[in-house]
């Protein structure tokens, strides 16, 4: 175990720049982490916030016997999700694997360390999501305050289910996809389809969490039963106190991730090797080559950047797919259904009234350039030392950015303009604002990008996952999304001309951003 | 005879530090200038400085009559830098490298075919550049990087000790194509810990210790009546 801890220690500290925080002397370094963690401290007291009020309104209705099950369900589906998408990059293909599978440590040990970082962040997310249901459900029940221990066991506990089904389901797709050349396209596809279904199942639970309820109590607590059998351990461990199903939990838990580690240590150098093992043809001959503008040189160096590391593609362009996704739900099953589905439930009146907005939603969640400076790593000595403006650089990034979102957006926007009876200023705004928002967020992830750099990754899922630009454009994107539309909602005679008004604002502040980016040199950047 | 590159008063601060402490050098057309000294006396940072990755604090560097700070791509346009241990785009092949590289400096596609192929022949990678850069060994992306270098026939070459990893046919390639180079007119600024190399290719030498350049000149002026080796060691144990 005091591999595990030394492997870990050693990992943690690399997350979040934790350990040059604490060895900095740079003073600003330290307000970019105190900015980092005022904007995690007001995520987190939102989820707190949420996860409370949510299952007090559940209690409320006299169904707090399954506050535990269905806050188990929700909280095991974030982390199916959240893990998913880092599943094989935590544990295959770390820049510093050579060093570590060369120290006197066990392979058990080095994956117990790999798994440990990811677990220490779904047990983060179960503190915000399931502890205050749990608090709900003690205080209503009037519980004794010995269940607390179970309570605390419960939260320790519940990512490990949901964590080894997503790793399980990671290796399954390292593993097929090391037998083919393009590598990294396969575990990028491959990853989407899992993620893509992990949602789908999801938000048919919750539509069919939706109806049920319709019914109260008894089908609902079955349901979530049947789907997800520990919620039924979990429920009968709190509700009827029971110390045989907290066992039941503890062991299966355990004994599940205790053998996944064992499993993987078996065959976990072998991936590796075959992760690391490049097919090489070794039979090149020069002939005839073609030449490019510098600009055009560097575009397609981008997009290459951006194809090649699947975790870059897959968190950065998940929005332009779910768009493409929504929008074909939109047309199969109309605005209610959709709304219903996705669980918004503004939806089919924003639809109706924004619907210029509807693909922006998705535009916001899709900035790579966000993580594009991030990505150049340790390679950026290269573009450092080239003949190349900054200006050049920063537009194949953005063009990268564009490329990325605004094929989705034409075909959202002609699906959605031939879906509802708008009149053509509406048509017109359908396809300008989605436009305006992509070129937003590209110019709005770069600036942010630029003021949280992070070269230093020994993973590229540090560059894209634990980095602060990306977290504060979606935030930025996300306020640009909701305040229009409230307005819009709120007001709504109004509901063309705020349209046109926010989309000529954020036009305007996208110049000024772009202007501003001329300021930087490329020392600034990427020294 | 044509000034390829001018640094005045250089002067760079690490932390309080002065890691390159008013340095000031001239290397000429046609000069191969071999830059010794210990490790962390200050020969990557002269380097990085010389070719504008690096800020500096004091002092001014003029390539091939342009000034770095005020004309930055006009000097990078004709410079060409090879890091000591040059980590290059492992998703490329090699070849779309090269060509990633003769499309920024906009090497006209015959001149890139027959460069390329020459100097691949040379280095003996022609039959790896179709593979990706991440299969290649650390010798092989040094020679890649070298094959970069030389790709835009630069003005000046600024080489962070190009010979190590690099395999004994490689190496004397190497010294081949610099020669030919600082006869065609170009100038290369490299550092090396290979004294027996520095003494035998370079014309002219400088010697860096704590951030001072605290010996510079022809070769024969650098080493005097012993070796290079000798005189290296001398230097720094009178300074």
């Amino acid at each position: 175990m005091t591999d595990v801890f030394l492997l870990s220690k050693i990992q943690l500290l690399g997350l979040f720049g934790i350990n040059k925080l604490i060895h900095t002397k740079d003073a600003r370094t330290g307000l970019k982490a105190m900015g980092m963690g005022i904007v995690f401290l007001i995520l987190g007291a939102e989820a707190v916030f949420f996860s409370y009020m949510i299952s007090a309104g559940y209690a409320a209705i006299g169904l707090v016997e399954l506050v535990p099950a269905i806050f188990l369900l929700l909280f095991s589906l974030i982390t199916l999700v959240y893990t998913l998408i880092h599943s094989s990059t935590t544990l295959f293909g770390f820049s510093d694997f050579d060093i570590i599978m060369s120290l006197p440590v066990s392979k058990s040990s080095v994956i117990m360390s790999r798994l440990l970082t990811v677990y220490l962040g779904n047990l983060v997310f179960g503190g915000v999501v399931l502890l205050p249901a749990m608090v709900v459900f003690m205080n209503v029940t009037g519980s004794p305050a010995i269940l607390w221990l179970s309570v605390l066991l419960i939260w320790l506990l519940a990512p490990l289910l949901p964590m080894i089904v997503s790793m399980f389901i990671g290796v399954v797709i390292t593993a097929i996809s090391v037998r083919f050349r393009h590598k990294n396209l396969v575990i990028t596809l491959l990853s989407l389809i899992a993620t893509q279904g992990t949602l789908a199942l999801s938000f048919s639970i919750q539509s069919m969490d939706m109806d049920l309820l319709a019914d109260l109590g008894l089908q609902l607590g079955n349901a979530i039963r049947h789907l997800y059998p520990p919620a039924a351990l979990v429920t009968a461990a709190l509700w009827k106190r029971s110390a045989l199903a907290l066992t039941g939990f503890a062991l299966l838990s355990i004994t599940a991730s205790a053998l996944f580690v064992f499993l993987l240590s078996k065959v976990y150098t072998n991936i590796n090797s075959a992760l690391f093992t490049q097919h090489t043809r070794s039979a090149y001959r020069v002939t005839q080559l073609n030449a490019a503008d510098p600009n055009k040189a560097l575009y397609r160096r981008e997009l290459k950047l951006l194809t090649s590391y699947p975790v870059y593609l897959l968190n950065t362009c998940f929005g332009s797919v779910m768009m493409v996704g929504s929008i074909l739900l939109l047309k199969v099953f109309g605005s209610r259904q959709l709304s219903d589905l996705l669980e918004l439930p503004g939806l089919s009146e924003m639809l109706q009234r924004m619907a210029p907005f509807f693909p922006a939603i998705f535009v916001t969640m899709s900035s790579t350039t966000a993580a594009s400076l991030n990505m150049e790593g340790k390679n950026r000595w290269i573009l450092n030392s080239l003949p190349v403006s900054t200006k050049a650089v920063f537009d194949s990034k953005i063009m990268v950015n564009l490329t990325v979102l605004l094929p989705a957006i034409l075909f959202s926007s002609l699906i959605l303009s031939m879906t509802f009876p708008f009149d053509f200023i509406n048509v017109l705004m359908i396809f300008i604002t989605p436009t305006v928002y992509a070129v937003f967020i590209a110019v709005v992830g770069l600036s942010i990008n630029l003021r949280f750099l992070k070269y230093d990754w020994k993973s590229p899922q540090e560059a894209v996952k634990q980095s602060m630009s990306v977290m504060v454009t979606m935030l930025i994107g996300f306020a640009a999304i909701a305040a229009p539309v409230a307005l819009g909602l709120s007001l709504p005679q109004w509901n063309q001309s705020i349209t046109v008004a926010a989309t000529l604002i954020l036009a305007a502040i996208t110049v000024g951003l772009y202007r501003s980016l001329g300021r930087f040199s490329t020392k600034k950047f990427l020294g | 005879m044509n000034e390829i590159l001018r640094i005045d008063h250089l002067t760079k601060t690490y932390g309080g530090k002065k890691a390159v402490d008013d340095v000031s050098l001239t290397i000429h057309a046609g000069d191969l200038f071999g830059f010794i000294g210990h490790n962390g006396a200050g020969k990557t940072t002269t380097l990085r400085s010389a070719v504008g990755i690096l800020d500096f604090e004091q002092g001014s560097i003029m390539v091939d009559g342009h000034s770095l700070e005020d004309e930055p791509l006009a000097c990078k346009q004709v410079i060409a830098y090879l890091p000591d241990n040059p980590d290059l785009y492992d998703y490329l092949t090699g070849i779309q490298y090269l060509s990633f590289i003769a499309d920024i400096f906009r090497v006209g596609k015959k001149e890139r075919e027959e460069r390329i192929a020459d100097y691949s022949k040379r280095l003996e990678l022609t039959a790896n550049l179709g593979d990706l850069i991440g299969s290649y060994s650390h010798g092989m992306k040094q020679k890649l990087a070298l094959i970069s270098a030389f790709l835009h026939k630069p003005r000046l070459l600024v080489l962070d000790e190009p010979f190590v990893g690099l395999d004994p046919s490689a190496a004397f390639r190497l010294k081949e194509m610099m020669k030919e180079m600082c006869d065609q007119g170009g100038a290369i600024f490299f550092s090396t810990h290979v004294l027996d190399v520095a003494e035998k290719l370079c014309n002219r030498i400088g010697i860096i210790k704590g951030g001072k350049l605290i010996a510079c000149g022809s070769t024969e002026e650098v080493r005097g009546d012993s070796s290079l080796e000798h005189a290296f060691l001398e230097v720094l144990d009178n300074d």
